[in-house]
């Protein structure tokens, strides 16, 4: 599993310039307003006003929709509030099909409440939405500082981490917390809208 | 902490005094001053009846049809869209009852065919319905498109990424977490449909429907009664219905929730 993805854009005087190519569990660091979460939110389609490609996997998915893009971006605000926990991980597929598949990863992900997703605490609510990813089976996921609401922020990458690789999903995650770069396979830092591979 | 009563506030007052005077003054003299017994007889009665229930016929067919206008509106830009949206708001609303009895004529081809499934406009409550959904669709399609766009966006896009379609995302993600916001602008388009005349003069003057044989909307019987008796009757009627569309607006705006100063709209 590869991300191969290339962003070039400006915004007034902020200009992007960043190229990563690696695979498995990659950390990007750097300063706030250093250019990490438009290149992110480019990689992950939010938005196509940029030049470059993005590649996952040998697929050229710069101009794929959203629901074919095969990438699923998380921040603090990615969580559909009106579900429960179960109808949440399996949107918008029928969670009564995946009773299961359910259980085993919310065993796995240590989610074990339930009921509204509006209803629990900012932590649970990441758990759940990490879940969600987890379950349609993307070949990426971008976690963008979800870790920020979360006490045990390591164990929740370290079993997000661990979920993915055994899915073959690659993951790019930011984060604040000094000790979640030590999860990481491969690190890059984001200067002023340039990406450079750390290690 | 204590509110300044500054020049904007004074000219606030003044806008405010400016709408709601003429209003004041016709629910004294409606129905005190001039009261007349046949201002809130059963005539008026089966008019507001036909009103209130076309309104709310019509806004949910103003919530079914243009709620995911609103949507698209309100996620891509779509200036064309955007201006046909408008153009109910800003033709003469007789010109919409007549495009509609056009619509509906039998020497047109829509008209040809609306008549071979059964559909009739003239002097119809279906008829009446088209026309209050046609002229109070703008007012719904501005506040839903005003609401998705304060939300946050991120659930939607999630709920795309993990392959929900953008108009299941709409109905399955997105409107069950708007109900207040929902109910408000259907309201307030119902209360745009219950003021309405123009287009219903010439589409539905009165309608030949059971259990509505005869009866004419509220606005059009307030315009016979100040037609065939002086203003007296008239103002008592109108009284009774500014009431009843008050109740409604009241509700409209319990529906939108409380919204502070400061907050965004």
């Amino acid at each position: 599993m590869t991300v191969d993805a290339t962003v070039r854009m400006s915004r007034g005087a902020f200009v992007l310039n960043a190229e990563l190519s690696d695979s498995g569990i990659i950390f990007i660091s750097g300063e706030n307003g250093s250019g990490k979460t438009t290149f992110l939110r480019a990689i992950a389609g939010h938005f196509s006003e940029f030049t470059g490609r993005v590649m996952v996997n040998g697929r050229d998915v710069t101009h794929a929709d959203l629901q074919r893009r095969g990438i699923i971006y998380l921040n603090s605000d990615t969580v559909l509030m009106n579900m429960d926990v179960d109808s949440h991980i399996t949107w918008p597929r029928n969670p009564d099909r995946y009773r299961g598949e359910i259980k085993s990863l919310k065993e796995r992900l240590g989610i074990d409440f339930s009921g509204k997703v509006s209803e629990l605490s900012l932590g649970q609510r990441m758990r759940v939405a990490a879940a969600s990813a987890i379950f349609h089976g993307p070949d990426l996921i971008i976690m963008d500082e979800v870790t920020s609401g979360i006490s045990d922020s390591t164990v929740f990458i370290k079993s997000i981490s661990a979920a993915a690789r055994e899915g073959g999903i690659d993951i790019i995650y930011v984060s604040h917390n000094p000790g979640d770069v030590d999860l990481a396979e491969h690190v890059y830092r984001m200067e002023n809208g340039t990406l450079s591979r750390i290690s | 902490m204590k509110q300044k009563k500054d020049a904007l506030w004074i000219f606030s007052v003044v806008s405010v005094a400016i709408i709601s005077i003429p209003i004041i003054l016709i629910l004294a003299y409606g129905l005190a001053i001039y009261h007349d017994q046949q201002g809130y007889g059963i005539t008026v009665m089966m008019a507001i009846a036909l009103t209130l229930f076309t309104s709310i016929l019509s806004a949910v067919l103003v919530f079914v049809i243009f709620t995911p206008l609103a949507y698209e509106l309100s996620s891509r830009v779509h200036r064309g869209m955007e201006t046909i949206a408008d153009i109910p708001a800003s033709i003469p609303h007789p010109i919409v009852g007549i495009a509609i009895l056009i619509l509906g004529s039998p020497f047109t081809p829509t008209g040809k065919f609306l008549e071979s499934i059964g559909i009739d406009f003239f002097d119809t409550i279906q008829g009446m319905i088209l026309a209050l959904a046609f002229v109070s669709a703008p007012i719904y399609i501005r506040s839903m498109q005003s609401a998705f766009s304060s939300r946050n966006i991120f659930p939607d896009l999630l709920s795309q990424s993990l392959g929900a379609s953008r108009i299941r995302t709409l109905y399955g993600a997105v409107l069950p977490g708007m109900i207040r916001q929902v109910l408000s602008s259907v309201l307030t388009s119902m209360s745009r449909a219950m003021s309405e005349f123009g287009s219903i003069a010439i589409v539905a003057y009165y309608v030949t429907q059971y259990p509505f044989n005869g009866v004419s909307a509220a606005s059009v019987l307030i315009y016979q009664y100040y037609g065939y008796f002086g203003p007296g009757v008239a103002i008592t009627a109108s009284a009774v219905m500014i009431i009843v569309s008050l109740a409604v607006l009241a509700v409209a705006r319990l529906a939108g929730g409380s919204r502070h100063a400061g907050d965004q709209a």
